[in-house]
């Protein structure tokens, strides 16, 4: 049995907390505080340390799974948080303003992780709004000589999250060999 | 005295005045602290005694924010009840990190201080000053 480090980044209200408390077997650590901030994300709790949560794959293998704050005035958390871990599974909201530059920032604040690793791309709220195509994604990534997979998700559904989660294992293996 | 002025919009700003106030007199009654900050329980500054350029209090702000979010989930997890203080010893001088009793919202105090300074003076003045500020702004 091994235990893996998987890191959930992403911007505030993209969906990190939901995510991890959508697919962990053990009650999620949050470290909410009341969002002042409201001009950024509307939401009223905001997460200011890290999410922990934890799943058991079917191999016996256990995942650790920790969120980062989104904010970037909580950056000095992603470097703190990303130490050890095994891969990086970044969420894009896809409503916001600029998501396209939201998701260049995480590429290039996680570069390290994504270089050593891998990363997989959760595009979330997609419902909600004229946002980008996921093709405007590739794009962005292939502009970076970067082939990371890109899936549409809501980040409340168990199985959306797995289904990153196992996208990401995929591309760990192939990374791998 | 360096004071922080950003991200005010996000502050309910009568809270300015008063934890500047109330910093000013707890820099002035303990003269080895060498920066002290008001933050929101989120990381925001309100108020910002930090003489030394090189120590960001934005910076300061969020990391007393992640460090007592933290203390609370651990509190939380060993069923210790409510969190209060936290006490950092380091090297060269101790950091103490407070919250300010019955502010809705929350409001944190991070104080750090000399290695000179004894630690249950600073905190009997770091209580006091967050008592005092949250008499003045504070829901009981």
């Amino acid at each position: 049995m091994s235990e893996f480090k998987i890191i959930f980044t992403g911007t505030m209200g993209a969906g990190k907390t939901t995510a991890i408390a959508a697919i962990s077997e053990t009650q999620v650590v949050s470290t909410d505080m009341g969002n002042s901030a409201t001009d950024e994300h509307e939401k009223a709790t905001t997460t200011v340390a890290m999410d922990f949560g934890s799943i058991t794959l079917d191999d016996g293998d256990i995942v650790r799974l920790y969120g980062t704050p989104g904010q970037r005035r909580f950056e000095f958390m992603w470097g703190i948080l990303s130490k050890g871990a095994l891969g990086l599974v970044i969420l894009v909201d896809n409503s916001r303003e600029k998501p396209l530059d939201d998701l260049c920032m995480y590429l290039d604040n996680f570069a390290g992780l994504i270089a050593e690793t891998g990363a997989v791309i959760g595009v979330t709220c997609t419902d909600k709004g004229p946002g980008p195509a996921l093709d405007e994604y590739y794009e962005v990534l292939l502009q970076r000589k970067l082939i990371l997979p890109v899936f549409p998700i809501d980040a409340r559904k168990k199985s959306d999250v797995l289904t990153l989660l196992e996208s990401l294992f995929s591309y760990l293996e192939a990374a791998a060999r | 005295m360096a004071s922080s002025t950003s991200a005010k919009s996000r502050v309910n700003q009568e809270w300015v005045p008063v934890c500047q106030q109330a910093l000013d007199s707890l820099v002035e009654r303990t003269p080895d602290i060498l920066a002290a900050v008001f933050t929101t329980s989120d990381g925001f500054d309100v108020a910002a005694y930090v003489p030394n350029e090189k120590i960001s209090p934005k910076k300061l702000s969020a990391m007393t924010s992640s460090m007592l979010g933290l203390a609370e989930a651990l509190v939380s997890e060993a069923m210790l009840g409510r969190s209060n203080d936290v006490i950092i010893e380091a090297e060269k001088g101790q950091i103490l990190l407070l919250s300010v009793p019955n502010v809705r919202g929350g409001l944190l105090l991070s104080v750090i201080a000399n290695q000179k300074v004894l630690i249950g003076e600073l905190l009997w003045a770091c209580r006091q000053c967050c008592a005092t500020v949250g008499d003045k702004i504070g829901n009981p």
